[in-house]
């Protein structure tokens, strides 16, 4: 266990260090600077913002001094914003980020899990399809139509809830609801499929014919192995929520990563996108090793095949 | 799905009295399928929608009387009524005419980026399985590398700094679509080659879990009787691959690939919204409802038709793959089920 453990982590490192310097490359090599925008800036000044962020220097030696910034946990300057670092930056949204998908995650699950048990207990009852059409209802629906459709009742309509920003609970409750939603109705369709499968196999009837009481089976017996595609999704559902959010931040104007983003990648911002996708492919990469590690602490078998 | 080399090599079984007119034939995987799935209402009724609204994407802007892109700015956005069914936007363009012609746009987006994953996903992960100790260890490898990915991320980032006017793969594009398409070296044809961009990236990043499941297929396929025997006649090692291996695994990647289709979609609505995807004056559903999620409190109609179009395409789709799984998977229809 340990050694498989040590080994996903030793892989971290390169498939991360392919990602930047993959990413990295294509930056460069990509026509247009940080600095051609609407207002042509004059040669001279051009230059000069070009000697100060070593942009002139040639590729190589701006990859080796990256490389370097990077070991020293610096992301170098942003070259918008003036006088903020990149550090600064993901230091300021990373954490709103972080806490709008951790709040969706966990409605996800407590919507999704109930629901899918629900539906694999009462299998093909009006309950089971009832639940079904629900979440095929939120996979279908993407989160940007979503958000705007929450906004329009609850704030425009019935007055209930702010519009935008991200200050007090009340402000949190839309967003969450639209990020976490239609995740929650993958995950109750994951939880159902697995539990479906685990209530036919053979432990399940001998718990049965052991007179255990139905509580006792689902609790102690099937969940345990009826969740293993719930939580084979956890690594990239949380990625598909960061993802997600760069749309359900632009639309309630949360101040996370996410929206820096996407305005970074047209304006050129090389460090601030590098960082940003280090972020995220950080977090995604440590996530999916995490979910291989409870995986296979879950599910003995995975251990024996990695022999 | 004729293909099925083992399934043929049976003598078809005798039934004493068949329908008139049907030929003898035994109960193919094919054909038994066929009849699951269509005694399944919610897909058939799915397949029926899905079908309607490709239709409608194709005819509906060659019958109607107005144009995708003919702005009306003197009339503005107008409620639906019956000069303009489905209202029009802020620029006085009907919007029924421009959700149909997006509809041609969702749709090629989703079944060529689905081809495009279909061909390298079942290429990769048959020639890993097919081969076995090494190649697989590799092939796989470098798929789980790549599914690590942050891959949405390197769309956005390859749709801002590659796909830009005058940039060299919208030269590269010009001058080979050119040769067909003279009106292709235009610059108002970028547009289109945005599109295609987003075709080809969306396909690029989606064969990874098709790769997965037709090495995992494949892996159990390569021992059965019929393909050593296959190996014995002499038959090469693509034969194999394509002609008996594929077609027996045939069932996982039919549905995979009806359940690829909308996620593709719903990519692109996603970059459009973004304002990376489908621009203007084209429209896709995804551009569509981003545009009306920006005007959803003065005028929510421009909103509620793309976004009830692509929620109804998208839960079609999944029925329809949902249907497909339960018709070709015999498993699903064993004991409690």
């Amino acid at each position: 266990m340990i050694r498989f453990v040590l080994r996903r982590i030793a892989w971290l490192v390169p498939t991360l260090w392919v990602t930047v310097t993959l990413v990295f490359f294509l930056l460069r090599l990509a026509p247009g600077g940080p600095f051609d925008g609407e207002r042509a800036v004059p040669a001279e000044a051009l230059r000069a913002l070009e000697m100060k962020y070593h942009l002139a220097d040639p590729l190589w030696r701006q990859y080796v001094d990256f490389l370097a910034g990077l070991l020293r946990g610096d992301l170098g300057p942003c070259f918008r914003y003036p006088g903020r670092t990149v550090n600064e930056l993901i230091a300021m949204s990373l954490p709103v980020s972080m806490h709008l998908g951790a709040m969706a995650m966990a409605l996800a699950l407590a919507v999704g899990v109930p629901l899918g048990i629900l539906g694999a207990l009462r299998h093909n009852t009006w309950v089971d399809s009832a639940s079904m059409t629900v979440a095929m209802f939120g996979i279908s629906i993407p989160r940007f139509v979503l958000a705007p459709l929450l906004v329009l009742v609850f704030s425009l309509k019935l007055y209930w809830l702010p519009v935008a920003r991200w200050e007090s609970w009340r402000h949190m409750i839309l967003p969450v609801l639209a990020a976490g939603l239609p995740s929650s109705a993958t995950i109750a369709r994951l939880t159902r499929g697995g539990m479906l499968e685990i209530l036919k196999s053979d432990f399940i009837r001998t718990a049965r014919a052991k007179g255990l009481s139905e509580r006792t089976i689902i609790v102690r017996h099937a969940l345990r192995g009826g969740l293993l595609p719930v939580v084979s999704y956890l690594g990239p559902g949380f990625s598909g929520l960061l993802v997600g959010s760069l749309v359900v931040e632009r639309i309630f104007n949360i101040p996370g990563m996410g929206r820096y983003f996407v305005e970074a990648a047209s304006n050129r911002e090389y460090n601030l996108v590098m960082g940003i996708t280090l972020v995220y492919g950080g977090i995604l990469m440590t996530l999916n090793t995490l979910v291989d590690v409870a995986y296979a602490w879950l599910d003995p078998r995975v251990r024996l095949d990695e022999k | 799905m004729s293909a099925q080399p083992n399934a043929g090599a049976k003598p078809p079984p005798r039934v004493g009295s068949l329908p008139e007119g049907e030929p003898a034939r035994g109960a193919t995987l094919a054909s038994d399928a066929w009849r699951r799935l269509r005694k399944n209402r919610t897909a058939t009724a799915s397949a029926v929608v899905l079908l309607a609204l490709l239709v409608a994407s194709i005819l509906v802007p060659m019958v109607s009387s107005y144009r995708y892109d003919a702005t009306d700015l003197a009339l503005g956005a107008v409620p639906p009524s019956w000069a303009h069914w489905m209202g029009t936007d802020a620029m006085g363009r009907d919007l029924l005419v421009r959700l149909f012609f997006g509809g041609r746009i969702s749709f090629a987006v989703g079944l060529v980026a689905t081809v495009i994953s279909f061909t390298i996903g079942c290429s990769w992960g048959a020639t890993a399985g097919y081969f076995g100790k090494t190649v697989d260890a590799v092939m796989m490898r470098i798929v789980d590398v790549l599914y690590t990915f942050p891959f949405l991320i390197l769309v956005i980032v390859l749709q801002v700094f590659f796909a830009n006017q005058g940039g060299v793969l919208h030269r590269a594009f010009g001058s080979t679509v050119g040769v067909f398409i003279p009106e292709a070296r235009e610059p108002s044809y970028f547009p289109v080659f945005q599109i295609v961009f987003v075709f080809a990236a969306l396909g690029c990043i989606s064969w990874l879990t098709m790769a997965r499941i037709v090495r995992g297929q494949v892996l159990t396929l390569r021992e059965q009787p019929f393909i050593e025997a296959a190996r014995s006649l002499g038959v090469g090692h693509a034969a194999i691959i394509f002609r008996h291996l594929l077609p027996n695994a045939l069932g996982p990647i039919i549905v995979y690939t009806t359940l690829t289709v909308p996620e593709i979609m719903l990519t692109e609505a996603f970059l459009s919204f973004l304002g990376l995807g489908t621009q203007e004056p084209l429209s896709s559903w995804g551009s569509l409802a981003a545009a009306g999620a920006d005007a959803l409190d003065v005028h929510p109609w421009t909103l509620l038709f793309p976004a009830a179009t692509l929620a109804l395409t998208l839960f079609a789709f999944n029925h329809l793959g949902d249907g497909l799984r339960d018709a070709l998977d015999p498993q699903t229809h064993e004991g409690r089920s």
